[in-house]
Parts: C-alpha cells; sequence; structure tokens
C-alpha cells in the first residue's frame, strides 16, 4: 500500500484529453476527486465518462490507435504526465512504469456483469493468484472476505466450485465487486453498475458501498438521481468531454445549478 | 369455405417444384459420398482385413500388404504434425492477441491467407527447392514433413484465430481490470477456453496433410522401399519411405498385373482412416459446442 | 536456349503448343496446350459444380430444418476431406468406365472424366461459402419479402441472390482456384496427352479428348528430369506461372469476401 499523503483529494487530473484516433473523447478536464467518500459522475453517453475510468486505471494504454494528453496523480503519484499528446500505448514511458501492479491499486467494475468462465472461487483468487499468493489458507480468507464484503457470501458458499458464467446476472455483479476488492483497491471505480440487475440486488450493492467508503475512495459513474442522491456527496457533470460542473450532489439535482446545461441535462433525466 | 383460386395453385405448384429441385441439387452432393466409398469397400472386400496393413507387400506389390505404405504415412504426419502444431499456434496467439494494427501485421495476415491458396504442386516444388535441395536434407522423411508442416500451418493458424476470436472480449478486459497482464490472461482465460477448438482444427489439418500425394512425391515419398511387415522402427528422420497416397497413385497407374482388388482396398485404408479421424473430430467439435461454457 | 535459339521468350512460352521437353534434337517448351488443358477441365468443372452448389446451399440454407443442416454440413466436410489420389482413382476406375460405356468411347480418361471429379472436390467449397453469403442476408429482407406474400422462390430469385451476389462470387472464385490448382486427381483422370481440346471441327469442345494440366504435367515429368536442365528450370518456371494465377484469384476472392463481412 502507498503512504497516504496529506492532500485531501486523492486524485488529481489536470488537462486531461484524450482522443480515439482523430475523435476527441475528453478535452482538457480537470478535476479533484476527494478521499474516502463516493464520489459521482453523470452524463450522457458518449461523454467520456468511461474513457476517463479506462485512463484512471490504465487500461486505455490497450486500446488501438488512443492519445493522451495531460496529467493524473494519485497521492500525488503522476499515473499520467504527458505535457503533448503521446499514443496510448507508450503511456508506460509517461507515467507509471508497473502497470499490472498499479492497475491493481484500482477496482473497476464494468456496466455489463462478466463471471469469468471458471470457478466462483477461482473467480476470487484469479487477482491474488496474478500476483504471486499461492498459500491456500490465505486464498481461502481472501475469497471468503471479499464475498461477504460484496455481500454474495451466503448465497454461494455451499458452492464456490459453480462456474462464474453460470450466476444470475446480479451475482455475476456482486462477483465482479468482490474480484475487485480481492487485491485490495485503494479506488474502486463503478461504470454504471446497476443498469442490467434488478433494484433488490442494486439496493445490496449501494448498501455495500456505504460501508466500503471508509476504507477507499469510490468513484460511482451513474444516470439514476436518486442513487447518486443517496450515495455521493460531489457530483460531476461531464458532457462531450468536458467537465461542465462539479458541486454539492443536492446542488447539481436541484434544477438551480450554475450552468444552465446542467439544468438542461436533469431537467431531461427525471423526464 | 376458402378455396383456392388458379393463382395460388400455381404459386404453390412453383413452390413445390423449387424445393425439389433444390433438394435433387443436394442429393448430387450426398449420393456420390455414397456411392464413392460403397464402390471402393465393394471392390476391396477380397483383401481387406488386418493382415493387409500390417503385412509388407510382395511379389512387387501384386500382393500382400501395406504396412510400409501405413507407418510411412503415420511418421510423416507425425513429424509435420510437431513442427506445424506449435508454430502455428503460437503465431496464432500473437497475430490475434499482441499484434498491433499496422502494416506488417496485415502483410503477415494476408502472407498467410494466401498461402493457404497454393497448389499443393506449388508447394511440392518449394519443399524440393528449399528443403531438399537448399537445406541439403535430401529426400527425407524431415524434408516432406517440413514441406507437409508449411502446407497445413496457414490453415492451423486460421482455425486457431478464429478459436481465440470466440472467447468474448469482456473476460480479456475483466482480466487486465485486476491487474493480470496479457499472457496471464491468454494462460488463464483464453487458451483453456479455447484448446478444444484449436485441436479440432489441428486434427482436421492432420488429416488434409495424411491424404497429400504431391508435396511427398519429390520430397521423401518413394516408389519402393524393403520393410518388414509390423515393423514400427522402419524408418528414422532422414530415411525416404513409402506413403499411403504415393502407393495408391503408384500401383494404380505404373504397376502393370497388380490383382484389382488391392488398388481399392489400398484406397480404402487411406479414405477410411482419413474419414473416420475426420468424423471424430466433428463429433467432438459438436459434443463441445454443446457443452459450452458460457 | 528455350527455342533452339539463344535468350527466353516468354511471349513462345506461353503462346506455343509445341510441348517437346524431352527431345534431344530441338527441345520445345510451349505450354499453350497445358494452359488450355487447365482452363478446360476448371471452366467445365466450375459450369458444372456451381449450379448444383448453389443449388445445395440454397436448399441447406433456406428450406432445410436444424437438424437436417448440422448432417448435410458433416456430409459436406467429408466430402471435402476425400484425399485428392482417392478422387483420381475414382476417375481412373469408376468413373472411366462409366463415361466408356454411356458415351461409346475407347479411352475414358478424358476432359470430361477431369471435369466431373473436380466438379466434385470444388463442391464442398462452394457449398459452404455460398450458404455463408445466403446466412449473411438480414432476416429483414425476408421477413419484407413474405410480408409481400412472395413465395420462397419468388424470395430467393429476387431478394436473396442479388443481396447475396458478392459471396457468391467469392465461392465461385474460390472454386475455381480450387480446380485449377488441384493436381494429383487430374493428373490421373484426364490422361496424359498434351492435346488442344479446342478446335474448328463440331462439337469444337471435344471434352471426350484427353488432355494433360499445368498441375499434371508438373507431377509427372519431375521426377525424371535431370536436376539443373533446362527442362527442370521449365517446369519450376510452370509453378511460378501456376502460384500467380492462383495468388491473383485468391486475392480477388479475399478482397470480394472482405466486402461482405464490413456489411
Amino acid at each position: 500500500m502507498v503512504a497516504t499523503s496529506q492532500n485531501p483529494s486523492k486524485i488529481r487530473i489536470e488537462n486531461l484529453g484524450v482522443s480515439y484516433g482523430a475523435d476527441p473523447a475528453l478535452r482538457s478536464l480537470t478535476m479533484d476527486i476527494p478521499r474516502n467518500e463516493v464520489f459521482g459522475i453523470i452524463g450522457p453517453a458518449q461523454s467520456g465518462k468511461t474513457t476517463l475510468l479506462k485512463t484512471l486505471n490504465r487500461t486505455i494504454d490497450l486500446v488501438p490507435e488512443s492519445s493522451v494528453k495531460g496529467s493524473v496523480y494519485i497521492d500525488d503519484e503522476a499515473v499520467v504526465d504527458a505535457p503533448e499528446p503521446v499514443p496510448a500505448k507508450s503511456l508506460t514511458r509517461h507515467g507509471l512504469r508497473d502497470v499490472c501492479g498499479y492497475r491493481r491499486r484500482i477496482g473497476m467494475v464494468a456496466p455489463l456483469p462478466v463471471g469469468l468462465p471458471m470457478t466462483i472461487y477461482d473467480n476470487v483468487a484469479f487477482a491474488p493468484r496474478q500476483a504471486g499468493v499461492k498459500e491456500r489458507g490465505q486464498l481461502d480468507e481472501i475469497v471468503e472476505r471479499c464475498l461477504t464484503q460484496a455481500a454474495l457470501w451466503d448465497e454461494v458458499k455451499d458452492r464456490l466450485t459453480t462456474l462464474g458464467t453460470k450466476l444470475s446476472g446480479g451475482q455475476q455483479q456482486r462477483l465482479t465487486i468482490a474480484r475487485a476488492l480481492s487485491h485490495e483497491p485503494e479506488v474502486l471505480c463503478l461504470d454504471e453498475f446497476s443498469i442490467a440487475i434488478d433494484p433488490v440486488t442494486t439496493m445490496r450493492i449501494e448498501d455495500v458501498l456505504r460501508e466500503l467508503q471508509s476504507e477507499m475512495t469510490i468513484i460511482l459513474v451513474t444516470n439514476l438521481v436518486q442513487q447518486a442522491r443517496r450515495l455521493a456527496r460531489q457530483t460531476a457533470f461531464i458532457l462531450n468531454g468536458e467537465l461542465v460542473e462539479l458541486d454539492d450532489t443536492e446542488a447539481i439535482f436541484s434544477g438551480e445549478a450554475n450552468d444552465p446545461r446542467t439544468n438542461e441535462f436533469v431537467s431531461g433525466i427525471f423526464g | 369455405m376458402f378455396q383456392e383460386t388458379q393463382h395460388v395453385k400455381r404459386k404453390k405448384r412453383a413452390e413445390r417444384t423449387a424445393q425439389g429441385v433444390f433438394l435433387g441439387m443436394t442429393l448430387c452432393m450426398v449420393l456420390p459420398l455414397i456411392a464413392v466409398v460403397g464402390f471402393l469397400i465393394y471392390k476391396a472386400s477380397p483383401v481387406l482385413s488386418i493382415d493387409f496393413i500390417m503385412d509388407a507387400p510382395e511379389r512387387g506389390m501384386r500382393a500382400g500388404g501395406i504396412w510400409p505404405a501405413f507407418w510411412g504415412t503415420v511418421c510423416l504426419v507425425f513429424f509435420s504434425v510437431i513442427i506445424a502444431a506449435p508454430v502455428g499456434v503460437l503465431a496464432a496467439v500473437y497475430l490475434h492477441e499482441y499484434a498491433p494494427e499496422n502494416w506488417f501485421t496485415r502483410m503477415v495476415n494476408l502472407a498467410v491467407f494466401n498461402l493457404a491458396g497454393v497448389p499443393s504442386i506449388v508447394h511440392a516444388l518449394f519443399g524440393l527447392g528449399a528443403f531438399v535441395l537448399f537445406a541439403g536434407l535430401g529426400k527425407s522423411i524431415l524434408a516432406a514433413s517440413l514441406t507437409l508442416a508449411i502446407m497445413t500451418f496457414p490453415v492451423i493458424i486460421e482455425s486457431t484465430k478464429e478459436s481465440l476470436a470466440a472467447v468474448p472480449r469482456s473476460f480479456r478486459e475483466a482480466c487486465w481490470n485486476v491487474g493480470a497482464t496479457r499472457w496471464q490472461t491468454i494462460r488463464g482465460v483464453v487458451l483453456p477456453n479455447s484448446t478444444s477448438g484449436i485441436l479440432t482444427g489441428i486434427i482436421l489439418e492432420v488429416c488434409r496433410a495424411a491424404g497429400e500425394t504431391a508435396p511427398i512425391m519429390f520430397t521423401g515419398a518413394v516408389f519402393f522401399k524393403a520393410v518388414q511387415g509390423g515393423d514400427v522402427f522402419a524408418y528414422g528422420p532422414m530415411d525416404q519411405c513409402m506413403a499411403l497416397s504415393m502407393h495408391l497413385h503408384t500401383i494404380s497407374t505404373q504397376v502393370p498385373g497388380v490383382p484389382e482388388a488391392i488398388p481399392f482396398a489400398t484406397a480404402v485404408v487411406l479414405l477410411g482412416t482419413v474419414l473416420v479421424v475426420n468424423a471424430t473430430a466433428i463429433v467432438l467439435r459438436v459434443i463441445i459446442r454443446t457443452r459450452k461454457k458460457w | 536456349m528455350l527455342f533452339g535459339e539463344g535468350g527466353f521468350d516468354l511471349i513462345k512460352f506461353l503462346t506455343s503448343p509445341e510441348w517437346y521437353p524431352s527431345s534431344n534434337s530441338n527441345p520445345r517448351y510451349g505450354i499453350l496446350a497445358l494452359i488450355l488443358g487447365t482452363a478446360s477441365v476448371s471452366c467445365l468443372a466450375v459450369l458444372i459444380s456451381v449450379p448444383f452448389g448453389l443449388g445445395a446451399a440454397i436448399f441447406i440454407s433456406e428450406f432445410c430444418g436444424p437438424k437436417l443442416k448440422e448432417g448435410l454440413k458433416i456430409v459436406i466436410e467429408l466430402l471435402a476431406a476425400i484425399p485428392s489420389v482417392v478422387w483420381g482413382f475414382i476417375g481412373l476406375t469408376l468413373m472411366k468406365g462409366i463415361i466408356e460405356s454411356v458415351f461409346g468411347v475407347p479411352f475414358g480418361l478424358t476432359v470430361l472424366n477431369g471435369a466431373i471429379i473436380l466438379a466434385l472436390m470444388c463442391l464442398p467449397i462452394i457449398v459452404s461459402i455460398s450458404e455463408d453469403a445466403l446466412r449473411a442476408v438480414p432476416d429483414s429482407y425476408r421477413e419484407a419479402a413474405q410480408g409481400l406474400g412472395a413465395t420462397r422462390w419468388q424470395l430467393i430469385y429476387r431478394v436473396l441472390l442479388p443481396a447475396a451476389k458478392n459471396g457468391l462470387l467469392a465461392a465461385v472464385l474460390l472454386g475455381v482456384g480450387r480446380a485449377v490448382g488441384e493436381t494429383m486427381a487430374v493428373l490421373m483422370a484426364t490422361g496424359h496427352a498434351v492435346n488442344i481440346p479446342i478446335d474448328g471441327t463440331p462439337p469444337y469442345f471435344h471434352a471426350l479428348d484427353s488432355v494433360r494440366t499445368l498441375t499434371a504435367t508438373i507431377a509427372a515429368e519431375l521426377g525424371e528430369t535431370a536436376q539443373g536442365s533446362p527442362h527442370y528450370r521449365v517446369l519450376f518456371l510452370i509453378g511460378i506461372f501456376l502460384f500467380c494465377i492462383t495468388f491473383t484469384i485468391n486475392l480477388v476472392a479475399d478482397l470480394v469476401v472482405r466486402g461482405i463481412r464490413k456489411e
């Protein structure tokens, strides 16, 4: 674990620009994300939210034809530091080098649930094993802890040898969270995690997030107003790759935000 | 009561005719397969037996069995698989999982695609020039197997790439998100879930190699070699060998006075082996597809 | 060097019908007869196999239930698995007898024999690629036609075939490529005569003549030629020529197939 700095911001983003070929996905984004709380991000489709998360966990390196400019700091350590645009695949020369070790500091939950085609046990043990944990007792403990934290342990503790792909959507999404927790991340990113799962599971996961925020920074990309209001203290509105407004969640959704575009978008969600 | 008009009746008749015509055309595909296999077995029946495979030929191939040719084919196929399969699979893994999208990758993919369409006699010429003459291997099992390997490995690459592509991208992304390297992802998730498809592809290509004549004719297969029946140590890698495909060609075109049943029986052994292995691979593929993990 | 005079004349190589490579006094290396042999057998084979292959593909794609479809696809794969030397053997024995009795010719190893055998060998490729092309036509086309009250035949003839024509063209091209490159089957089934089967007397295209193809020539003569001799080099040259032809056909077919995958 990296020593935490005294800075109240866990993540500092400065003038971040990301393009896919000639199409810009993020334009000169500057934002501070506070530590140990849930931070909301809202915005329409194709506004760059997923690109932002991919840049945070450096999987943008694996997207062909992408280029990155700007800086991202976690705890004042440079993750991306590129004053001029560089191709994303060469970011190891303009940011952190040990990308795979770094990715284990960030947990990522994608919109569609993914159970890997292996046993539930192996799903959760996958990341620790790749990181070098081999002892059975240690792995057992990690699997139980993460599945419990993800509110899935009681349902699967007697069938840990079931294939991960055979679980229901809600169970697979909790399995993904367990997988994300298995490498003890400092930051947990959730990208519209509830769009493909039922409301009951969504509520259970929201309870989990409320408990986890004391241990880690949580970035919640969502377009569910009530979800953002329930969980996030601050929310950022991103449109066309730009940060339009960042404020307390209540202010963003009040209909009287500082930027008219925010009000327009928010009223659209209300329908 | 709804009466059919003349127009509707005519349409229905045209429909049935069309269906019948197309069914007939399809039967023209099915019937020759049955006719060929049946005709060969019928004409080969006087000499077909296990002894036919295990015995050596006698009296200038006019009697006896085909062991040296059978074992020669086995040796050739064995050597060509152990060369082509690892190279082909690894090349496919590189091309599908690692290769960046640039002009070099496009050229390689184009080259592989075209190599798959080269006529077998051109492979034979290449094998002759490159392995027998230039590399100094002389006519040998090794040279012939290398020629067969060059012939089969583009198709192994294509079918391996297909099996790799059948594994959804979401699995790979989930692995990268937890900090696995590309190789850890391939070894942990992608390869274990594409092994069956890869193996099926290799088996099918191996069958094709077993039946080929031209590529081995000038690179290592010979008309006759004195070998004891049932001898499994008959051939070393630098020896020349007999082969089933070449044997069939020779005794049906170049040896006068061979009793009719012998070439037919040779054809049955060759065709039978190829069809049985093919059918097994196809059935395996169907079974695996029904037991999918996702 | 190649025609008694100094220097190699490419035009004469390609257009002269005089192939006498083993003559001691005046060796001549014109491959026109061989080119026409390949062309006649391949064209006839494709002419036979395309209608049947297309018909079978249409049957499999439009008229078949799933179990029958699976079974027919297995039949196609098994047909494709038959080695070319076995096909040549069939041409030498079964087909030769059939042609001799049906047409009353004394020697059944002819263009027709080779063409029928080749047609059977090309069928699997034509059927599977055509079936892929028909399957790629979106179901919305079929639903629209059925909504207008079309019969299945009208649907096929007016909607599916035009929509799939790129893929069907690719199937034909790949079949041609296969036919042109085939060696053993034509070596055994077409006889050994260096002969042009087209001349001024009716029926103009003598499908019951024996011919020899480019591929068969290499296979038949390479074993007996001295290494490094002019004859030897010419055989390699024929190999290069064959490679260029099949390379071009495959390249065009690939571009056409790439065109359908993009849609």
